[in-house]
């Protein structure tokens, strides 16, 4: 494909736009010396690989990383963030003078990862990606296929409501336990 | 209209078992408000039904190969897999697991009300690394990891009052969030490589050599690989180990340690085995790279600490060394890597529950001044401890000396000589170590002389630890044979 060709197809300007709307955010999010402002720019982050999914045509998929993720976990975060005592500005210490072996690391992993896909992937075309995905096919599968990972997931989810209360409640003395035994 | 699923009951039995057991220990607390003792034996019970399950599995499968059943040992369109290997694991699991309730028994007692939540862990975490064994499924997989992992997370932060215990659990959970985050991208690779996720259908495709993307399959195998050699603290993915075996609550952390290190090297050797065994030329390099690493960082580093629970969690590296020593001889090494995870499992538990007696059960850190004169305080103890040390020390006529020889003569076989030869280095290394440990406790004198008390749960503990160090050193054979079938589908 030359050039002229790329240009010429819309879907690859939404791409690029999208592409770098993410990689902008994913860069953000962890130089920015604010929790409110990191947490603000993996929504944009979530957002655009939203838009990418939609691009493929796997609109499910999007929509649940917009409820899920952006609905969901980041408000979440945001609430912790707002309703727990942490700083809301600048924080210098959310920064680290080891910024160079982490830009060293990161750049390796992104040239290796990029050989293997582009290894993997290139001159061959992939087909098939027009095709929207079929919602009733996803369920059948988590109920059929996957039943037992999809009911698994239970058991993560107890541990983890389990650790959470656990980790958070305040013990009471011995002294307060009884007083509300009486009550 | 959805077609409803075929249900195979016995295949998720255990897991069935320990995850209502863990509910049923939550509702009797909040219902009837046992003593904390009765809630450990409650466990304890659970535990008893769930290895009931996985025998029952076993007992299956036996029909299911002289013919007389029907079915499918991979039910749940292979979801899950009953083979001798899986019910090995959970066996063995199932095991470390009530060892730990015992050895951690004073611990979950000083919990008070809290107690039945760290009993659910324990038993939610034994089954997630039971199903972690039990399955080719790398989603599978990686949910038992999950479901084990996060529970010892929260185990390892259960102590409120020790600041380090708090650390510990921090770090722990960070670290091992990263690992498996790797472990999942390892994952989407070799799922980007194969079209598959499946070990079995791994191993038809590398059979008939029709991989596609061979580059980024190699990558994701290496990222899986990564993730679990951080579980069972292999190096240079052990930096973590020392400072959580430190900080968490000294009745946590032996089966912490040991729940860890069986599931992950049964998921590491199923991968390496039932997938990718054709790849060993490849794969096999790399392991026994991370095999001397262990050894050597493992052992020079254990000599230079002065808490015993660093001392043992240094000395765990060293271990996890000696296994992937077995693990690079392919299938051939499964029943040695098994034999030595069962001994070294056992004797992890025990180990810890004698830090827990001596430092106390909620205590993080464990001074190697605190053991000198053990012979005179409590000799009891002291004996146990001295069996256990020199049975991981692999002395003969001790269970660790034939787990040893087992797994090097595998490499050995495998024709990883010059591996051997390292690891015999690291052996007399370790021997030292667990000799300064020895010789502080008989020819030193105590620093306090108040006698420390030993309960029941554990004198179980130590007499199950002392008996598998010695007994199976003198008559190994019957476990020899257990574990040489355990092979994976």
């Amino acid at each position: 494909m030359n050039l002229g060709d790329w240009i010429s197809q819309p879907v690859n300007w939404v791409f690029t736009l999208l592409a770098l709307a993410s990689a902008y955010s994913g860069v953000r999010v962890v130089t920015s010396q604010n929790v409110i402002r990191a947490a603000l720019f993996l929504v944009g982050a979530l957002a655009s690989s939203a838009g990418l999914f939609l691009l493929l045509s796997a609109e499910f998929v999007a929509l649940t990383l917009v409820l899920v993720y952006i609905g969901a976990v980041i408000v979440l975060f945001l609430f912790g963030i707002m309703i727990t005592r942490a700083p809301l500005g600048r924080d210098v210490a959310l920064d680290h003078k080891r910024r160079a072996p982490a830009a060293i690391t990161s750049i390796i992993l992104f040239a290796v990862l990029s050989w293997a896909s582009i290894r993997a992937f290139a001159g061959r075309e992939v087909t098939g990606v027009g095709d929207a995905t079929d919602t009733r096919l996803l369920g059948e599968a988590l109920l059929g296929r996957f039943v037992v990972p999809f009911e698994v997931v239970s058991f993560l989810l107890l541990a983890a409501l389990i650790g959470g209360i656990t980790l958070a409640r305040k013990d009471l003395s011995p002294a307060e336990e009884e007083a509300r035994e009486a009550t | 209209m959805i077609t409803p699923p075929e249900i195979n009951w016995l295949a998720i039995l255990p897991l069935l078992v320990l995850g209502l057991g863990a509910a049923v220990v939550l509702l009797v607390d909040v219902q009837w408000k046992p003593a904390p003792g009765r809630l450990n034996f409650l466990a304890v019970v659970i535990l008893g039904l769930a290895a009931l399950g996985t025998g029952a599995q076993g007992w299956w499968l036996g029909r299911h190969e002289a013919g007389e059943v029907t079915g499918s040992p991979l039910p749940f369109g292979g979801m899950v897999v009953i083979d001798r290997y899986a019910i090995f694991a959970g066996l063995l699991l199932v095991t470390v697991a009530a060892l730990g309730v015992g050895a951690g028994a004073r611990f979950f007692e000083s919990l008070g009300r809290r107690a039945a939540e760290g009993l659910a862990l324990l038993l939610l975490s034994t089954s997630g690394f039971i199903l972690l064994a039990s399955t080719t499924q790398m989603v599978m997989m990686f949910l038992g990891l999950e479901i084990g992992s996060i529970s010892l997370y929260v185990l390892a932060g259960f102590s409120r009052q020790e600041p380090r215990s708090e650390e510990a659990a921090i770090k722990y959970f960070l670290l091992g969030s990263f690992a498996s985050a790797i472990f999942v991208y390892g994952v989407a690779l070799v799922f980007a490589g194969t079209g598959s996720l499946d070990l079995l259908d791994h191993r038809t495709l590398l059979d008939r050599e029709i991989i596609l993307r061979p580059a980024v399959l190699l990558i994701g195998l290496g990222l899986v690989v990564v993730g679990l050699a951080f579980k069972v603290t292999a190096a240079p993915f052990h930096a973590w180990a020392p400072d959580v075996y430190q900080g968490a609550p000294a009745g946590t952390v032996g089966f912490m340690a040991a729940l860890a290190k069986v599931g992950g090297f049964a998921a590491l050797a199923r991968v390496l085995v039932t997938g990718f065994e054709s790849y060993i030329g490849t794969w096999g390099t790399v392991v026994a790279a991370m095999a001397v690493l262990s050894m050597l960082l493992g052992s020079f580093l254990a000599v230079v600490q002065s808490d015993f629970r660093r001392l043992l969690a240094y000395s765990g590296v060293a271990h996890a060394g000696f296994i992937l020593t077995g693990v690079v001889a392919g299938t051939s090494g499964v029943g040695s890597i098994w034999f030595y995870l069962a001994v070294y499992a056992i004797q992890l538990v025990g180990a810890y529950a004698v830090v827990a007696a001596v430092s106390g059960a909620a205590s993080a850190g464990s001074p190697l001044a605190s053991y000198a004169g053990l012979a005179r305080r409590q000799p009891l103890l002291a004996r146990a401890l001295t069996i256990l040390l020199l049975g991981m020390a692999g002395i003969p006529l001790t269970s660790g000396f034939i787990a040893k020889f087992g797994v090097f003569q595998d490499a050995f076989r495998a024709g990883f000589g010059w591996l051997v030869v390292v690891a015999m280095v690291a052996s007399v290394v370790s021997f030292f170590i667990y000799l300064r440990v020895i010789v502080a406790m008989y020819m030193q004198e105590p620093e306090g002389t108040e006698a420390l008390s030993v309960s029941r749960p554990l004198r179980v503990v130590l007499v199950a630890a002392i008996a598998v160090t010695l007994v199976l050193g003198l008559f190994p054979i019957p476990l020899l044979r257990l574990t040489a079938i355990s092979l994976p589908l």
